[in-house]
């Protein structure tokens, strides 16, 4: 795509042959029909408190998910790839809500200056969970199956606050060790 | 980049796995039951036996009701039965066994896990080992599990290899080679010099 920070919805030609790929964007029909819609769509993930990034992708994969259909077979094409579209967004912000606890220590680790270099890539994410003790690594466990702290806690026999706390400072200590062997 | 949640399976893949299992597990009660040995209890006790087990065949039988919450922790759970899976298979092959895998061993290892052994269940399996594939692909270079890594293969979708973690995580093999890459880009990893 020539200009994906345009608040604008691209024309069909401006994208590449790599992007239309990665999205199986196979329609041009569709994908005009996002373009009518995309003011309102993006409104309406704003409405829900996501970004125009998470808007343009859920759109994108609506339109991707309504061109492998029959499209002769849709009465209401716009309000059909809209239907879709708000769907992705819920499950989007379900999801968001079940990972809670997941997102809010990378949102804490993103302002943290050592950790957010280390997160940054994902070899070195592999890395930090390679040195996490045994303990940080069932949170870590935890975590990444949808688990909150709150959930871990009886679990793992101690506050959600002090795991918190156990996972975020090692993860910092782990993300500083890294940096430090530079 | 940052942490990112294992494999969710879709809302509608678990809920026609886990119905599935209840029409299975149904069935086999109905099986047991059948074959039951001939000595007879007292009547009533046979009276209540049969409807308890009509209730409960029904109740395995039946298709539940859709509740967000009870439908994310089904899913939960489903993603924890995969992510178990592909960590013991990680033990085995740290201890030497094989680390190649496919889509096929997915459908392997949850037949068995689940309990889906019928042949109409394989189309259902497949499709549970096809989002897998699909959410593998849009990982990076590779996913980090607790146990070790899962890398997909770039080339053939539903491929990817285990890495699984030393025993002693300080004996990580990555230490020495991620210093170096680091130190030859001022901190930001270059790939090229990451040994494979």
């Amino acid at each position: 795509m020539s200009d994906l920070s345009s608040s604008d919805w691209p024309h069909w030609n401006a994208l590449t042959s790599t992007f239309r790929e990665s999205y199986s964007l196979t329609d041009e029909s569709v994908y005009n029909a996002a373009g009518d819609i995309w003011e309102s769509a993006l409104k309406f993930a704003r409405s829900r408190n996501l970004d125009e990034s998470e808007a343009r992708e859920a759109l994108l994969r609506a339109v991707a998910s309504v061109s492998a259909q029959d499209t002769n077979a849709i009465k209401t094409l716009h309000s059909y790839l809209f239907r879709a579209y708000a769907n992705l967004i819920n499950r989007l912000l379900t999801r968001q809500q079940h990972y809670a606890s997941l997102e809010s220590i990378n949102q804490e680790l993103s302002s943290d200056p050592d950790a957010a270099a280390v997160i940054e890539h994902d070899i070195l994410l592999t890395e930090i969970v390679a040195r996490m003790d045994e303990e940080m690594r069932k949170i870590y466990e935890g975590l990444i199956l949808g688990y909150s702290f709150a959930e871990l806690a009886p679990k793992l026999g101690k506050p959600a606050n002090s795991l918190r706390s156990k996972f975020s400072k090692g993860v910092k200590r782990i993300a500083r060790e890294i940096r430090g062997s530079e | 980049m940052a942490f990112k949640p294992f494999f969710p399976p879709s809302a509608e893949i678990t809920s026609q796995l886990i119905r599935r299992m209840g029409k299975r597990r149904a069935m086999t009660l109905l099986e047991e039951a059948g074959a039951a040995p001939a000595s007879e209890p007292a009547d009533d006790d046979a009276e209540t036996s049969d409807e308890l087990l009509t209730s409960i065949v029904a109740a395995l039988s039946s298709e539940p009701e859709s509740n967000p919450e009870a439908d994310w922790r089904e899913q939960r759970w489903l993603s924890g039965v995969i992510y178990h899976f592909l960590g013991f298979q990680a033990g085995r092959a740290r201890r030497g066994g094989r680390n190649e895998f496919s889509s096929a061993d997915i459908v392997e290892g949850m037949r068995d896990r689940l309990g889906l052994f019928h042949a109409e269940d394989a189309q259902l399996l497949e499709q549970l080992a096809g989002e897998f594939s699909d959410w593998l692909r849009e990982q990076d270079n590779a996913y980090a599990a607790g146990w070790g890594n899962i890398v997909p293969d770039r080339y053939e979708r539903g491929r990817f290899r285990l890495e699984p973690l030393p025993k002693a995580a300080s004996e990580s093999p990555l230490k020495p080679i991620t210093a170096k890459a680091l130190a030859a880009r001022g901190g930001l990893v270059n790939a090229d010099l990451i040994e494979q």
